[in-house]
């Protein structure tokens, strides 16, 4: 058959998330399809999410959430460049969330572990979590262990 | 931890309390911390077994605090260590349980207690954080030896 497309999977242990690399001489409208096609296949597991800015209404990629937390009765999504407001639950939000990336460290938050710089701890002896914007937040300690089961899990 | 759990759990807590401190008292009393001339009658007997129940239901109930978590970690040692020392002091004495020399020491060794708990948390705590550190800049670079590859 013609203009048939070869499928290669490389097994490489290293890759955290699947990367697909396309090559072609030319870029069509063949290759925008599969292009569409692997990114609808990606979002399926894990969904886009939609929140307000308070102006409009954007769809907001997993991989751009450093935190998930509640403030009053809002429920608020944390990326590097705005914060958005959610019309869900905390808890309807983990449940679409890569349970990969994602930990909930309180009864309020939810963090993309992937946006932590580093662990740190104050002088009355709570670990606090900093992320590469520079924001803090708390871990309860019931979580701690969740948290390190998880780095272990993806080293 | 939603409020009907907590309400649970701090009511299990205050019962198992309670009886510790019926337990306790037991024990003591049948180890004659009363002597010999001691005659206690039955109201008497009540009141210090009373007494000794309410205290062991202050202490172990006060630690549901512990599973507030929005307290963290000092808010709820810093109670705890007044609600016990408290009523430690008001049970003995109104019950006249240690002379005031002796009550003094035992409230210098249960505040020496809760910074042994204290202290041996925080260094737990910072050797956690010490080794999620190490483990979490390791998974970073397998990720960006991933990701370069």
């Amino acid at each position: 058959m013609k203009h048939m497309v070869d499928i290669e999977v490389v097994i490489d242990e290293s890759c955290t998330d699947p990367r697909v690399t396309i090559h072609t001489n030319a870029k069509s409208a063949r290759v925008e399809n599969i292009i569409e096609a692997v990114e609808k296949a990606a979002e399926s597991d894990f969904p886009m999410i939609p929140g307000s800015d308070g102006d409009n209404v954007e769809l907001i990629s997993q991989r751009d959430i450093i935190r998930v937390f509640t403030e009053g009765r809002k429920i608020l999504i944390r990326t590097e460049e705005k914060v958005y407001t959610v019309n869900r639950t905390l808890s309807g939000i983990e449940e679409v969330l890569n349970s990969d990336r994602f930990l909930r460290i309180s009864q309020s938050e939810i963090i993309n572990l992937y946006k932590v710089k580093c662990f740190d701890i104050n002088t009355v002896g709570t670990i606090g979590i900093v992320f590469e914007n520079g924001e803090r937040t708390w871990v309860a300690r019931s979580r701690v262990k969740a948290i390190k089961d998880m780095i272990k899990k993806s080293m | 931890m939603t409020a009907e759990k907590l309400k649970y759990r701090f009511i299990i807590r205050a019962l198992v309390g309670a009886l510790l401190g019926l337990m306790i008292w037991v024990i003591l009393f049948l180890c004659g911390s009363y002597s010999d001339e001691t005659v206690l009658d039955r109201p008497a007997l009540m009141v210090q077994l009373f007494g000794s129940m309410l205290l062991g239901t202050v202490n172990m109930g006060g630690a549901i605090l512990y599973e507030i978590e929005s307290l963290g970690l000092w808010k709820p040692t810093l109670i705890h260590y007044i609600l016990c020392m408290t009523s430690l002091t008001s049970a003995s004495l109104i019950l006249k349980w240690f002379e005031p020399g002796t009550l003094v020491i035992m409230l210098l060794i249960c505040t020496v207690i809760y910074v042994i708990i204290w202290l041996a948390n925080y260094l737990f705590n910072k050797y956690s954080v010490r080794t999620m550190n190490r483990d979490l800049e390791l998974m970073m670079k397998k990720k960006q030896d991933g990701d370069r590859s």
